[in-house]
């Protein structure tokens, strides 16, 4: 019964990117460093793995648990990486082709009495009033003012309803995490991956370089991207290309003198889509698309038109293969960034699934090597939060308006998981949202994307109908009128941003 | 919308009371019928803390509801006799320490306890301390407080409480039939069911029922056959004896739950009496043995002939079926090892009211209402089970049975994770947090076999410091609660304790 001491004590990362580095310098910093060996087998030709989307990408908002985490000391990592911040992400061509929408992070609306937000604009809308959830967002306001302000802690102020994510450059993030983990002992060893030695139960044991330098661990992180090269034979992966359509991916970045908006945009078109990320200084350009519906030099052409240059620089494209590992932790070794899974990046959900990954894995962290129980769990809680991730960013595809074109038309058809048929079936029904285990994404997030793809519930709570429509009314009016007036005390972005370089220019 | 809730007793009335108040007038018309007849189940009942935000929303004063009510005050349960014979153990209302580094505080206590003679983590909770001592304040609404540090609920006899929300209900316009139903009539197609019949011939037709008549499920089940999942293969225990005695022992803020031969007794501490009862299992055991057994432990003589009830541990298939909604015992019974019966029916309500159905009949409100009370009450299964499974009593067939049984796979995974790694899962649904897992765990010596590696970043020396430091914290604050007999003289409550 006694509790025995760890002893698990070398940790093995094979990989260049930034999942690698980030999940060095997490363990790094949280591990005590007179009992544990971090080492990083960089190989550089692994490349960036964790956002195959572009070189930038953005985390999404993440509640603070108290539990131990990555911590991106963000004001540091805006300044180092030229980031910004972003309070959602705006959406053309989806539900139509000329129609936008914009996600906000965080809530939307409030609550009146027992009746839930959407249940009161489904109310009013049947009085004919043409609600737009977007415009019951603080986020989605100060997004379009282009005005940015930090959540108020305190619950009772409109401005704690505000979430907000990054944007940042994954080479400069990837750097930097680089430089933390290394000023937290991680060892870095540059060197070709050759193989990797196994036991007879499959479990690693070393990784061996091309110079035949032996790493030898307990615990292994497989950070090599899709390549997944600590993956063992016959490694089951499910493949979801029947569900996300794009397969290829081809981003550029340019320069701008323009201040970064704090906002993504995504603008469908009828081969896939094109992100535009904005950063300090410069904007990073994205285009998705499948291969049978756009060919490379169409989508090339889609991609400098986006990006309103003549020339594009190291533009090249890369696939993406949607799918996840059935297994992403078998044995002594955990699949982290694209080495676990794939997504359509249309929901932003990489950086932050990178980061819940490793934020679970230092929770369930075993203090032996052979760990069943935990790998079980971490198991268990990221396919489920893949899963959703995966039904988040399918739905913008299977609820889509466009009419007419093939590729669009067909995704319109498919049939979806039964997890999210039923949370689109209850939706349908009634306007409530079903919130599983492990979501990635916040309920107002589904609800205005369910609302903007166009569907609309047969029923509301009848508690609604036994409010007059006019009491209703003057409240939507209040809850926006309370958002506006705090808007005018936000600074603007690009004045928030300056002062924060400024500051970290000090310290 | 008519209404119907057929059956009163707690989960009627507490259901009449929330429609009433939260639902507009305009919308809906309530109605319950009940018959004298037919007694409820309700005998001295402990509620969990969850049960304060019902009577908020509700609007009720503490003080007059707790005088109404004969109420004391709750601040855990303590299990006696369970994972051992002499062990005994709080399941407090309050989390174990203050997590470190971002790592969870039972961690921390498992490294420091192979280190040096740290002691129970019992000791780490103010609750716990409060509850030994007899003590109680509300906790302190500044949560930078030690005393801002735990929860808490009631003990209260629950036929009155029953009586209270039932003029709440009255008051708002809930009518009330008296009469015993005879007939139920349901359409002819459909199957819904459209009206019932009172012994004097009143016809009682709605659009919508709400199940409240106990057991027997007098629509859900005897008339629309939902169907029931029994888990008496885990929850053996089908029987129970109860007798209400006068004080003569202390007026605990907790509730005791002492594990015997073939089940447990209760003891709930009322104002004006004590509430006991014998939780058992016949197939270990007899009705005579049973009685005898819970009479022998009374504390004073008991103060009305004793009770026998019966039950089969489980739940209903589908607790919503058609256009019938089932709450309470009618849904579904777990034995009140954690006082969760009320909860459950306040949960129920509270799901009921976000799928309150419109006219047309819309099955996804149902399935939703199903699916999410099927988690509940699983949820709360497993832990029950955990009592029974996590011991090494080999004293009698019954625990030789609970002991050894092959439990649920969603509670053997549970188990299994963290007898590896002191790791307690969260969920969305299910009311029990890691705090009250631990307790049990703890409580009944199932102790992990590792902790948390990331621990060991925290110097031992300044871990013992900070140990004692808030081991120390709790010890004084616990000094500055009043004892729970002066504070509930204090809110002008009229009780008899053993001091008298």
């Amino acid at each position: 019964m006694g509790v025995a001491p760890p002893h698990l004590n070398r940790i093995v990362i094979l990989g260049s990117g930034l999942s690698a580095w980030m999940s060095a310098a997490a363990l790094g910093e949280a591990l005590p460093r007179d009992l544990y060996v971090v080492s990083v087998l960089d190989d550089g030709t692994l490349g960036d793995d964790a956002t195959p989307a572009g070189i930038a990408d953005a985390t999404l908002p993440q509640e603070d648990t108290g539990r131990v985490s990555v911590d991106l000391d963000e004001d540091r990592l805006i300044a180092a990486c030229g980031g910004a911040f972003s309070l959602g992400i705006a959406l053309s061509g989806w539900s139509g082709t000329d129609t936008a929408w914009f996600h906000p992070f965080g809530s939307v609306g409030a609550s009146f009495g027992p009746l839930a937000f959407q249940h009161v604009v489904m109310r009013l809308r049947r009085t004919g009033l043409a609600l737009r959830f977007a415009n019951y967002s603080l986020a989605a306001l100060a997004a379009q003012a282009g005005r940015f302000a930090r959540p108020d802690k305190n619950a009772e102020s409109v401005l704690s309803t505000c979430r907000y994510g990054l944007h940042l450059d994954c080479r400069k993030l990837a750097a930097s995490m680089r430089a933390r983990a290394e000023a937290a002992g991680v060892g870095r060893i540059a060197g070709r991956y050759s193989h990797a030695e196994r036991a007879d139960d499959g479990s690693l044991l070393a990784l061996i370089a091309a110079d035949q330098q032996r790493i030898d661990g307990e615990l292994f992180l497989d950070c090599s991207g899709a390549q997944a090269r600590l993956a063992r034979d016959g490694a089951v992966w499910r493949d979801w290309s029947d569900w996300l359509p794009c397969d290829r991916v081809v981003s550029t970045t340019v320069e701008t003198r323009v201040p970064p908006p704090p906002y993504s945009h995504a603008e469908a078109h009828a081969a896939g889509w094109t992100r535009h990320l904005p950063l300090q200084g410069k904007s990073m350009f994205a285009t998705c698309y499948r291969g049978e519906a756009m060919n490379e030099s169409q989508a090339l052409e889609c991609l400098r038109t986006a990006a309103g240059e003549d020339e594009l620089g190291d533009a090249s494209v890369t696939a993406l293969r949607p799918r996840r590992r059935e297994k992403p932790w078998e044995a002594n070794c955990i699949a982290l960034g694209a080495a676990a899974a794939c997504i359509d990046p249309v929901g932003m959900s990489d950086l932050h699934i990178l980061r819940a990954g490793i934020d679970r894995l230092l929770q369930l962290l075993p203090g032996a090597a052979c760990a069943t129980a935990e790998a079980a769990e971490y198991n268990r809680q990221t396919a489920l939060q893949l899963d959703h991730a995966r039904d988040f960013a399918m739905l913008h595809y299977k609820l889509n308006g466009r009419r007419g074109e093939p590729l669009w038309d067909a995704c319109r058809e498919m049939a979806i998981p039964e997890s999210l048929e039923y949370r689109l079936r209850l939706y349908e029904a009634r306007g409530r949202m079903v919130l599983y285990d492990e979501e990635p994404f916040e309920e107002a997030s589904w609800i205005n994307l369910f609302d903007e793809q166009g569907v609309r519930p047969r029923q509301y709570n009848p508690i609604a109908d036994g409010i007059r429509a006019g009491e209703l009314q003057s409240f939507v009016e209040r809850v926006r009128a309370v958002m506006i007036a705090e808007l005018g005390k936000m600074p603007t972005h690009a004045d928030y941003l300056s002062g924060l370089m400024e500051s970290s220019l000090d310290g | 919308m008519r209404t119907l809730i057929v059956g009163g007793g707690t989960a009627g009335w507490m259901t009449a009371a929330a429609l009433a108040r939260l639902l507009p007038q305009r919308l809906v018309n309530i109605r319950l019928v009940e018959s004298e007849q037919i007694g409820t189940v309700g005998v001295g009942e402990a509620t969990v803390p969850h049960i304060r935000f019902f009577n908020t929303k509700l609007g009720f004063d503490e003080a007059d509801f707790m005088a109404r009510t004969r109420a004391t005050f709750k601040l855990g349960i303590e299990f006696r006799n369970w994972g051992r014979i002499g062990d005994a153990y709080i399941h407090p209302f309050g989390a174990f320490g203050q997590d470190l580094a971002g790592i969870p505080f039972h961690q921390h206590w498992l490294r420091a306890r192979l280190a040096c003679h740290i002691g129970s983590i019992q000791d780490f909770s103010l609750p716990i301390l409060a509850a030994h001592s007899g003590r109680f304040a509300r906790p302190d609404e500044d949560l930078s407080s030690t005393l801002s540090t735990f929860s808490y609920a009631y003990q209260f006899d629950a036929s009155l409480y029953a009586a209270y929300l039932r003029s709440f209900a009255e008051a708002r316009g809930v009518r009330r039939s008296e009469g015993r139903i005879v007939k139920v009539a349901r359409h002819a197609e459909r199957g819904d069911i459209e009206s019932v019949t009172l012994e004097n011939g009143e016809v009682l037709a709605a659009d919508f029922f709400v199940d409240c008549s106990g057991f027997r499920g007098l629509l859900i089940e005897e008339t629309l056959g939902a169907g029931y999942e029994e888990w008496t293969e885990w929850l053996p225990c089908d029987r129970a004896w109860a007798a209400p005695c006068n004080m003569a022992g202390p007026l605990t803020p907790y509730t005791r739950a002492t594990a015997h031969d073939a089940g447990w007794f209760w003891r709930i501490p009322l104002q004006h009496r004590v509430g006991n009862g014998h939780v058992y299992s016949s197939a270990f055991t007899s009705d005579e043995t049973a009685l005898a057994a819970l009479i022998g432990q009374l504390e004073s003589p008991p103060l009305a002939e004793p009770r026998q009830l019966r039950f089969t541990a489980g739940k209903r298939r589908k607790q919503w079926s058609g256009n019938v909604v089932s709450i309470g015992l009618a849904a579904g019974f777990l034995e009140p090892l954690e006082s969760t019966s009320i909860h459950l029916i306040q949960l129920a309500i509270g799901y009921l009211l976000d799928l309150f159905p419109g006219r047309e009949r819309e099955p996804m409100n149902e399935a939703e209402f199903n699916r999410v009370m099927a988690l509940e009450y699983e949820r709360i299964r497993d832990f029950l089970i955990l009592h029974y499974h996590a011991t090494t009593r080999a004293d009698t067939a019954f625990w030789d049975y609970c002991r050894n049984m092959r439990v649920p796979d969603s509670l053997a995974y549970r188990l299994e994770l963290f007898r590896e790694r002191g790791i307690v899962p969260h969920y969305r649904e299910g009311m029990f947090l890691d705090a009250s897992w631990l307790a049990v765990y703890f409580g009944q010596n199932v102790v992990p076999q590792q902790y948390d590696p990331l621990c060991d970043r925290l110097p031992a020396e300044a871990l013992a410091q900070r140990l004692e430091d808030i081991r120390g914290e709790y010890a004084a604050a616990v000094q500055q609660m009043p004892l729970h007999a002066d504070f509930l003289q204090g809110i002008g409550a009229d009780f008899r304790g053993a001091a008298e």
